[in-house]
């Protein structure tokens, strides 16, 4: 660690009013020789002992196992075999690093396409909103709104605290609250609150309104669910025709779940982003505060006051909120 | 019943011993809710944005303090009329705005510890915060954050069935905040009435249906857990809970999220950890003196917590209130008539089996040579010696190297506070 933090001595930036571009300062790099994972680094070199010490590093068979390995887990599951990762890494040695030929021996493998790595990953709460964006043919938002909501769900974009990035597994991303969330966001959107959305003029679902339900539930499985649910959504989607609505099982103790009066919930929330921002960033502060409360279309970022939904705005609801799509 | 629990909620006790509403609540409920004993609670509030100790646990007896802070310094006792400091043992004080929290200490439930904060020489606010949160000083790598390491270390308490409640830990933030993030299970929500399904009539009951039926994975049967949970709390209607002996919360959101805290803890839900936090301490201009800026904070921090303990009453036996802010604030006053960052800081320890009516902790001084780096009041107390303490004094776990990585918590380092 300290012969690599010698190789990079010298390297920095221009100072910000001169574009802040990389500069090597020669005469504060330490040209002593080092030693770096077994490699030597001869004595009397420059910008040179750092450019190695990057290249001893992506050649590292450590490397090129931990890469395959975040690879395979963002695109095939949480536990990727370690026959795929072992090959995976193998492929990355042998093409010096390839990332092109690593991606393609895993989206190529049985793996990819096997039964248990459908629907594996679950979606991150950005992936979850901008999905219902992209399904809703929402326009982009270039307000804070949506950060916001992306934020509520529990991904504050930029704001994850560790340098280890935001996490990649599914058991990170559920718990009862994140599902809660989830589920209200979904309803929220669908009763159009989500910027830029409105389900009321999406090319797939404007001509039937006043469609069968059966019509509408196939197109909003196409639209949002690329086409696949299990019988078990698409029956629930079908009102009434589960067996468990059918016998009034899910009723029980479920209705009117929403509070009677949820009126301050904006304005605390709004608060809070001010208050959990305090002493970190000061134009944010001054910002929120200045907002004063006042939400955007999502009631700050909480999901309040979403008015009751039937026919079509309950099925696209249904389904932003199923279990389906919180997974890719 | 104990002398000493006797002597210290006085008449409030004798109600409740008797057949108080409170009493007839809880019996009138016991039937219908899960059979939830209650067990110790720790609750946790964060001062986000460096608190001043030195104007909150005022040292009246130093002479520096009054020469570095010629403009908002708070006045000695003997100065009432000018908003003087409320005295406490002839050396240390309390910011006149935390007089609802005097008789606390009176009644030797308020312990306040001075000099105690993070070995970090970071003053970021954001890495500060972070450290204290993770428990982990000058680690940024730490994924979880303490509190959730305590929750995997004291695993789940058989006898008092608490295993499957999903209110073990509760956030009162609208995310959950580093210092409960990690694998164990807890919820964060911004109210109470927040937790709940926004749908009514049938899509409520579909979205139910679409979690309890299908296959059993994470996704399914996180999503039944959820409506289990919502249904618990919406049996449990904490909101029922009016505020008891006459507790008086502030307006504020803090004090709604503390009055909320004691609904969760009364309804029996299992609560065992409960976090709240409150901004507005980042005092750089202005900060005032015994009135001003930083005297509002303190009024709304201080009356919320009277407000906590008087509701929770003769229960206050099994409660922990933990205060504490990312670090302290310069000895000296800034050309603004505020206070810029600064090193060690103060935070109180409140709760029935607290051994509180005395300032804690090892007291450095105001010199300059006693100053940390010439300028900040100097760490005595390491802030993770605190916490472990009332980890395993109060809420009875062990594996303290676990919950503090790397700390070497030891016993005999321990203040005595609880």
């Amino acid at each position: 660690m300290i012969n690599v933090a010698r190789a990079f001595t010298g390297w920095t930036i221009k100072p910000p009013a001169q574009g802040g571009g990389f500069i090597f300062r020669p005469q504060v790099h330490d040209a002593g020789e080092k030693i770096v994972l077994g490699h030597k680094l001869a004595a009397g070199r420059g910008m040179e002992d750092a450019e190695d010490v990057l290249d001893i590093l992506a050649r590292s068979p450590a490397t090129a196992h931990y890469i395959s390995f975040k690879l395979a887990r963002r695109f095939v599951s949480d536990s990727p075999s370690k026959a795929l990762v072992d090959h995976a890494a193998q492929v990355y040695l042998q093409t010096d690093g390839d990332i092109r030929e690593v991606l393609r021996s895993i989206i190529t493998s049985p793996e990819f396409f096997s039964q248990q790595a459908f629907r594996s990953k679950v979606k991150s709460p950005f992936e979850v909103v901008v999905s219902a964006m992209r399904a809703l043919n929402a326009a982009p938002d270039n307000t804070p709104r949506t950060a916001q909501v992306i934020a509520y769900l529990g991904q504050p974009i930029f704001g994850h605290q560790a340098p280890n990035g935001w996490p990649e597994t599914g058991e990170s991303w559920m718990n009862t609250g994140a599902i809660l969330n989830r589920i209200n966001f979904g309803m929220a959107a669908a009763a159009g609150s989500l910027p830029g959305a409105d389900i009321r003029t999406l090319p797939a679902l404007d001509t039937i309104g006043s469609a069968p339900r059966v019509k509408q539930v196939d197109a909003v499985v196409a639209t949002i669910l690329n086409g696949m649910v299990s019988p078990d959504t698409r029956a629930v989607l079908l009102s009434g025709e589960h067996p468990m609505l059918a016998n009034g099982a899910g009723a029980k103790g479920i209705q009117n779940m929403a509070p009677a009066d949820s009126n301050s919930d904006a304005d605390m929330a709004v608060e809070a982003m001010a208050d959990g921002a305090n002493g970190q960033n000061p134009a944010r502060i001054k910002r929120n505060q200045k907002q004063g409360g006042k939400g955007g279309a999502l009631q700050g970022r909480g999901f309040t006051n979403i008015p009751q939904l039937n026919g079509l705005p309950q099925i696209v609801g249904l389904a932003l909120g199923s279990p389906e799509f919180q997974r890719h | 019943m104990e002398r000493r629990a006797f002597v210290k909620s006085g008449a409030l006790a004798l109600v409740t011993m008797g057949l108080s509403p409170s009493f007839l609540r809880r019996t009138a409920f016991g039937m219908e809710l899960r059979n939830v004993p209650k067990g110790k609670v720790l609750i946790c509030l964060f001062q986000r944005g460096a608190a001043d100790a030195l104007n909150i646990v005022v040292p009246h007896g130093e002479r520096a303090y009054y020469a570095m802070r010629p403009s908002i310094a708070i006045p000695q006792p003997s100065r009432a009329a000018a908003g003087g400091a409320i005295d406490l043992d002839g050396f240390f004080g309390l910011h006149p705005s935390l007089a609802p929290l005097k008789p606390l200490y009176d009644r030797k439930m308020l312990a306040p510890i001075h000099a105690v904060g993070s070995p970090s020489t970071t003053r970021s606010h954001f890495d500060a915060q972070d450290y204290m949160e993770t428990g982990t000083p000058d680690n940024k790598g730490t994924a979880d954050g303490w509190l959730n390491r305590y929750l995997a270390v004291k695993g789940t308490c058989d006898e008092c069935n608490l295993a499957k409640t999903p209110f073990r830990a509760v956030s009162l933030t609208p995310q959950t905040p580093r210092i409960l993030e990690g694998p164990s299970a807890t919820v964060a929500m911004n109210s109470l009435d927040e937790f709940s399904v926004r749908a009514t009539g049938s899509s409520a009951e579909r979205l139910e249906a679409l979690y309890r039926t299908g296959s059993a994975d994470l996704v399914h049967g996180t999503g039944a857990e959820m409506f289990d949970a919502v249904k618990m709390l919406r049996s449990a209607n904490p909101q029922k809970y009016l505020p008891q002996n006459n507790a008086d919360y502030p307006r504020s959101q803090f004090g709604q999220r503390l009055l909320q805290i004691a609904q969760l803890i009364k309804s029996n839900v299992g609560l065992e950890i409960a976090f709240a936090d409150v901004g507005g301490w980042d005092t750089h201009v202005n900060q005032g003196s015994s009135t001003g800026q930083l005297a509002q904070r303190l009024d709304d921090f201080s009356r919320s917590i009277a407000a906590l303990v008087t509701d929770l009453g003769d229960r206050m036996d099994d409660v922990v209130i933990l205060t504490m802010s990312e670090f302290g604030r310069m000895a000296r006053e800034n050309g603004n008539r505020g206070t810029d960052h600064g090193h060690a800081g103060a935070l109180f320890v409140i709760g029935g089996h607290v051994k509180g009516g005395k300032v804690h902790g090892r007291w450095p001084g105001l010199e300059q040579e006693q100053l940390y780096e010439g300028r900040d009041l100097a760490l005595t107390t390491d802030f993770r010696s605190v916490f472990a303490e009332v980890v395993q004094h109060h809420m009875g776990a062990s594996a303290l190297d676990r919950v503090f990585p790397g700390f070497g918590a030891a016993p005999r380092d321990f203040l005595g506070v609880v």
